[in-house]
């Protein structure tokens, strides 16, 4: 039937039927599939009527009237501002283009600039994902109700069915909250710490959403997980060099830089919001050196790419240091001043040396004593205050070994920091990194030449590096070769970390929410749950590498019986995913599951009792947001009421502890929680927001209403914010034990496992040789697991740039772009499970693929578009193949996030490990607790704590089945060769 | 057949219709920096949820980004045509008997995978050695230096992808039913959704392939250069979004507008595939690091010296260059005229809407005062 486009187009998309009607369209849209064959029908019949003179249509056409067409299609009924503020880090103001109570789509805004002060260069932020929010909200796979799946009971044992199976009960919010409390009471008369919190991520979302989980924890005394440390974005290097968490340049500053080595860390796909500023650096005149195993977008713009062996990092910054030192290219002034490089060391007990040992008369003022430095021809004292300026006209020696007679009597031999680190660097000749890395000598010499001649320089690192064994080693490395350069605290330079929404620390006041009348809960490893808290449990041994000693003691857990996960895809996103469904979940192991969600992800499908919040554009109540990448500080507002029965994640707390309350009060065991949170059980938590804002000194003065008009600049030191600009402009120390950038760690566990120094060791997995071996050692053994079981493939799970994790990966638009496979016609016809009570499946108008190199295909039989089995000892998946010389030989990427219930069998997380580096369970380390300038030793939550590895990962691939894609592998097609030669046409 | 003057070629050219009457004075025209893109797709959603949410329209991309040279949406667009299209002459002028341009229509599934082979390069993987066993012992470091006529030897770049709206549309030549014109007001090109009859002449003729057949209500459709905003004063939804900063639209026949200056004061950028010879007003800076033989087929009319001059400008920029680059995404509005700081340490836009936004080149250091602030709460 012939329906004229006239008739279609004038009615613009929600005119004149229902908000319900919409939603239940845009469900079907979102389906994403094509309803009608795009040539299946003929051409519409041509009428016979009068055609108007058209001479020329360049110059004149007669009847205009019908482009009122596209203007009613654009037309909206207001605009509001609100924040797209996923697990990305950005946190990005969008204008979001209301019609008929519907957001139809979403613009950047662009006066940033104005409300925060800062250049228009800021402005335009946010990225597809903001732009396809809707496609989430108004999609067929959101939470809409509460619901408890069928069979749960209170009492396990008289459970029926199966966590995961996709039956569900709609219940009221009362009768969810009842299960709950029941549940939370039961447990709290034995122990409140079996409860475990993950209310993630909370820096997006600090007060009202997943931060009031925190608060809630806390009230209560739970325990609640980290999530800094357990997605493996801290770098336990920097706080081992600098005492701080972490922190990096702003966006503002990456164009200042000369010169900037990228290690393993795809800037451009990860940071779309900021990274303008980085490529803007290009236009300036700087230099890019780009370390990484793949050919990617950022190395698209490398001056030079080294095509580093995976895992092999750090021996490349071994050669950089062992260059500038023994070429004397580093900046005397900066190590004397700024770093542990000069301190003395005991070579007997490899501790340092400490003033009161050798110099008579001397009280140590510190509270790990004080430090010693070699001075002209004297020994002299320094305190950790004796930084920079404040070292009092010491010009300590750097390179010395001697004899010192201690006051005990004792003879001992000392060396500086230096010296040792020297020593320990001259394996690495530009010949042994290259045997290493696979990376020509000759580079090696260039790149430390070019880094130490050029300032201001920077190193930036992230998540690539972060998921790996000995990330540490690598993160210290870099941080060395900054150091020795000057690189530290100066605007252009620094080194920073990319990975993690974690900057909370921007509002100090955060503490005193968390923490009302001082409540505290205990905060622990998620990783300790997931390798032991089951049935089974992983042997610990294995899991630390073969180490076989146990945490810390001021490392805590205890095994749970109830999760409340808020926001996280936990299960989805959890290493060694097989064991952990079959270990703690799918056996009713954790007793109780309970989600806040907005979309059915693979972790609500596995709840108990799953909660809808609502979505970014829905929120009851604003909240505030903070980020890494920028200096600025939001408050999120929704901007049309709840799509369905949602409730915001603080109100869910709130009415909890109301509930427990109140069975408490029935029990005649009394309780106050719900007193903490009456500022949502009276519908104004703004009053959180404000103290917030005022309790902190970089928002002291903003008020709510500020911020109602756009974003405010943070209150730093400095903007752009410099890290550790105070310490070296105006020598205050560094939050370590000696008050300086520490290269030398004397602590248990580094002395035990050969770290005192920085250096290079082969990862667990990803090597043919002695793996967690020093070289030269490491080249004369062998990894049984590669040579004899033949996990030979390197298994890289990156981050991209259609989804945040895993957040997107079921909206339509999303999964059509982000793989090979993806078309609005599903031509495969997949699909893949809903999991809400109305069922269904969608169609799969995109699959998970992995990538890996045409050779490694053809050696293993494989095509384009096959679909093979990725396993290993842990688990395997099946999944599309892509073809691509962007991969090194031997290694197989798969950008990660992808729901389980996408693939025919397991998911990207089947195969991946759960390693604890016992370093990182060290209880002598000194860092800065997360707000003030208070130091703690050992465990300090997301700053000093075991990570997750997941880059530490071989496995085997096999073929599946054909895929049956009809794609060319044109590149090896002889007709292209004309064509990339530009031979092809030679103009016109 | 009529002739008309086609700058980019700098002769004339065929073309069915004759040149219009009357002078043009505003043309739709936007540049790209395909060096800044970040292959993000957010001009691609942008322009989705805006126009091609409708039923029959689900495998629109009327803006999509693609990663050169093996991807392309629709599946090799322009490889096809180019294995046709003989040296020498334009699309209009190698038309066959029976079509006015010459073209291909692309089957179904050529539509399939807007986003196929994404970060796929050419060239290969630099391994250099392998040892006994097999495994990598030496790769080659890869070095990009233009200055030194060293190219990229694994490359790709991302190709962002609008209708031109063409100064002489191979679409608007095409249509047996003159559906399709060109606005004097602005030079969009549309096709007159209530004219039209789907006969797709006009998906086959267009060499970017950016017509599409809707088969739910039979008529084709196109990018419609954001008309309704440009209107409004507003740039177009992919140039507003665009989070990577790399496009800047304007009127490109106002000799004092910003494009005209890019285009053809600096001559930093470049028609994409103007032996084409429908005179497209997108203009893209080629990407520094590609080989220069690749980009003189694709944006320099076969001659590869106009590449390496644009290219040139843009690795080593002015100081009004520069500060002009720092316009580019700084507004939602219509920028007309930019003005300078005599040391061009900024550059300020001024929009059609009188509105005034000053970038600065260098961004200084604050420092702020009072003990009790610090980079470390």
């Amino acid at each position: 039937m012939h329906r004229s486009r006239d008739e279609q187009d004038s009615k613009p998309v929600t005119q004149g039927i229902s908000r319900r009607q919409f939603l239940k369209q845009a469900a079907v849209a979102a389906a994403g599939v094509a309803s009608v064959g795009l040539f299946g029908c003929g051409i519409g019949e041509d009428k016979l009527e009068a055609m108007p003179v058209i001479e020329n249509p360049l110059s004149y056409y007669p009847t205009r009237g019908w482009e009122r067409v596209y203007r009613d299609l654009y037309a909206y009924d207001e605009v509001k501002t609100m924040v797209c503020t996923p697990n990305c880090t950005h946190n990005c103001d969008q204008q979001a283009f209301i019609r008929n109570g519907i957001v139809v789509r979403y613009e950047q805004v662009y006066n940033i600039s104005e409300t925060a002060e800062v250049s228009p260069q800021w402005n335009a932020r946010s990225c597809l994902k903001g732009f396809t929010y809707s496609r989430r909200v108004y999609g067929p796979n959101r939470v809409k109700y509460p619901m408890v799946r069928e069979g749960y009971e209170l009492d396990v044992a008289r459970r029926k069915g199966q966590r995961g199976d996709g039956r569900w009960r709609r219940v009221s919010w009362n009768e969810a909250y009842a299960l709950i409390a029941a549940k939370m009471v039961e447990i709290m008369d034995k122990d409140p710490q079996q409860i475990h919190l993950y209310p993630a991520i909370q820096a997006a979302g600090c007060v009202t959403r997943q931060g009031s989980g925190t608060r809630f924890a806390n009230v209560l005394g739970t325990m609640e997980y980290s999530e800094y440390d357990w997605y493996a974005d801290l770098p336990p290097g920097h706080p081992i060099t600098t005492g701080l968490q972490t922190a990096e340049h702003e966006a503002s500053d990456w164009r200042n830089s000369r010169y900037i080595i990228h290690v393993g860390k795809n800037l451009i796909e990860n940071k779309l919001a900021d990274v303008h500023w980085m490529i803007q650096s290009q236009e300036r005149g700087c230099k890019w050196v780009v370390l990484t195993p793949d050919y990617n977008a950022t190395v698209s713009r490398a001056h030079l790419w080294l095509p580093i062996r995976p895992g092999s990092d750090a021996a490349f910054a071994m050669g950089l240091i062992r260059v500038i030192m023994e070429e004397g290219l580093y900046d005397q002034e900066f190590v004397r001043r700024y770093t542990s490089l000069p301190l003395l060391v005991r070579e007997d007990t490899g501790l340092y040396l400490r003033a009161s040992e050798v110099i008579a008369g001397h009280q140590d003022q510190g509270r790990w004593g004080d430090f010693v430095v070699w001075d002209a021809n004297n020994l002299a004292p320094v305190t950790r205050e004796m930084v920079g300026e404040k070292m009092a006209g010491l010009r300590p020696v750097l390179e010395k070994r001697a004899q010192v007679k201690l006051l005990n009597g004792q003879e001992v031999t000392v060396a500086t920091n230096f010296l040792l680190q020297r020593e320990k660097a001259a394996l690495f000749t530009p010949e042994m990194v290259e045997k290493i890395t696979t990376l020509p000598a000759e580079r090696v010499l260039q790149v430390a030449r070019e880094f130490a001649a050029i300032k201001p320089a920077a190193i930036h690192m992230g998540e690539g590096i972060n998921h790996w064994f000995y990330q540490n080693l690598v993160q210290r490395a870099y941080f060395l070769v900054a150091a020795l350069t000057g690189n530290v605290g100066n605007s252009g330079g620094g080194v920073s970390n990319w990975s993690g929404q974690y900057k909370i620390v921007n509002l100090p006041g955060m503490e005193e929410y968390w923490h009302p009348d001082h409540k505290d809960g205990q905060l622990t490893f998620p990783g300790y749950t997931m390798a032991f808290g089951g049935k089974q449990g992983l042997d610990p041994a294995a899991v630390r590498g073969g180490y076989r000693k146990d945490k810390g003691s001021t490392f805590k857990w205890k095994k749970p019986k109830m999760w409340w996960i808020a926001n996280a895809n936990f299960l989805n996103q959890t290493k060694n995913q097989e064991h952990v469904l079959n270990d703690l979940v799918l056996n009713n192991e954790v007793d109780t599951i309970v989600v806040n969600e907005v979309e059915m992800t693979t972790t609500a499908k596995y709840a108990d009792i799953v909660l809808p919040v609502p979505s970014w554009i829905e929120l009851q109540f604003p909240d505030l947001c903070v980020g890494p990448s920028n200096p600025f500080v939001h408050l999120q507002e929704g901007v049309i009421p709840p799509v369905y029965e949602c409730k915001q994640d603080g109100l869910t707390f709130a009415e909890t502890a109301k509930a427990i309350d109140d069975l408490n009060d029935k029990r005649g065991k009394p309780t106050e929680y719900s007193k903490y949170f009456q500022g949502f059980l009276d519908g104004k938590p703004e009053v959180y927001l404000q103290q917030v804002l005022d309790d902190s000194i970089t928002t002291k003065g903003y008020t709510v209403a500020d911020l109602r008009k756009g974003p405010k600049r943070l209150k730093f030191k400095t903007y752009p914010r410099i890290p550790f600009w105070e310490q070296v402009n105006e020598s205050q120390p560094f939050f370590t034990k000696t008050g300086r950038l520490e290269f030398y760690k004397e602590e248990d566990r580094f002395r035990e496992l050969g770290e005192t120094l920085v250096t290079y060791k082969e990862s667990l997995e990803v090597t043919p040789w002695g793996p967690g071996m020093e070289w030269p050692q490491a080249g004369e053994n062998r990894n049984a697991r590669w040579q004899d079981d033949g996990y030979q493939f390197y298994y890289n799970t990156p981050h991209g740039r259609h989804s945040v994790h895993s957040s997107w990966r079921a909206a339509d638009w999303n999964l059509i772009w982000s793989n090979n496979f993806g078309s609005a016609r599903s031509p495969d016809g997949r699909t893949f499970d809903m999991g809400n009570p109305e069922g269904g499946k969608l169609p799969l108008v995109g699959e998970p693929q992995v990538e890996i190199h045409p050779l490694d295909a053809e050696r293993l039989g494989l095509k384009d578009g096959d679909y093979v089995e990725v396993y290993n000892d842990r688990g395997s998946f099946i999944v599309r193949l892509k073809l691509s010389k962007r991969m090194r030989p031997g290694q197989v990427t798969t950008y990660h996030g992808w729901w389980r219930e996408m693939y025919k069998k397991g998911s990207w997380q089947s195969v991946t490990p759960l390693y604890i580096n016992p370093i990182q369970e060290d209880d002598g380390v000194v860092t800065k607790k997360l707000w003030g300038r208070d130091l703690v030793e050992g465990y300090n939550a997301s700053i000093w704590a075991p990570t997750g590895v997941n880059r530490d990962c071989t496995v085997a691939i096999k073929k599946h089945a054909d895929g049956g894609w009809w794609p060319r592998e044109v590149w090896r097609d002889p007709n292209w060769k004309a064509f990339l030669e530009g031979k092809l046409n030679r103009g016109s | 057949m009529p002739k008309v003057y086609n700058w980019q070629l700098q002769r004339e050219v065929e073309y069915p219709y004759s040149e219009p009457q009357g002078e043009r004075n505003y043309q739709w025209a936007m540049v790209f920096n395909p060096n800044r893109c970040i292959g993000c797709q957010t001009c691609t959603m942008a322009c989705k949820s805006t126009w091609t949410q409708g039923e029959g329209q689900e495998h629109m991309w009327w803006n999509n980004v693609e990663t050169r040279p093996y991807g392309g949406f629709p599946f090799n667009w322009d490889y096809k045509l180019l294995q046709q299209l003989p040296s020498g002459k334009t699309v209009v002028e190698a038309a066959q008997a029976g079509e006015k341009a010459m073209g291909y229509l692309p089957d179904e599934r050529e539509y399939d995978y807007p986003n196929i082979f994404e970060d796929v390069p050419a060239g290969d993987y630099p391994v250099s050695g392998t040892d006994s066993n097999g495994y990598i012992n030496r790769v080659d470091a890869v070095e990009t230096d233009f200055d030194r006529d060293i190219p990229q030897r694994v490359w790709f770049f991302y190709l962002q992808r609008v209708c031109n709206q063409c100064t002489y549309p191979a679409c608007l030549a095409a249509c047996p039913r003159k559906a399709i014109y060109k606005r004097q007001e602005d030079g969009i090109v549309l096709i007159d959704q209530e004219r039209c009859r789907g006969y797709r002449e006009c998906v086959k003729a267009c060499p970017y392939k950016k017509p599409f057949f809707n088969a739910a209500s039979k008529v084709s459709e196109k990018c419609i250069g954001c008309y309704p905003r440009i209107e409004q004063g507003l740039v177009t939804r992919c140039v507003a979004a665009c989070v990577g900063k790399i496009r800047l639209y304007g009127n490109i026949l106002d000799p004092e507008g910003p494009l005209a200056y890019l285009v053809k004061e600096e001559g930093v950028a470049l028609p994409l595939y103007p032996q084409f010879g429908t005179e497209p007003n997108v203009y893209y800076i080629p990407p520094r690091w590609v080989p220069l033989d690749f980009l003189a087929q694709m944006y320099g009319n076969g001659d590869k010296q106009v590449v390496r001059k644009a290219i040139q400008k843009y690795v080593h920029p002015s100081p009004k260059l520069l500060a002009t680059m720092g316009i580019f995404g700084a507004t939602n509005e219509i920028i007309q005229k930019i003005e300078y700081a005599s040391d061009y340490s900024w550059a300020e836009g001024i929009t059609v809407k009188g509105t005034r936004i000053r970038v600065p080149v260098n961004e200084p250091v604050e420092i702020r005062q009072g003990k009790e602030y610090t980079n470390e709460p």
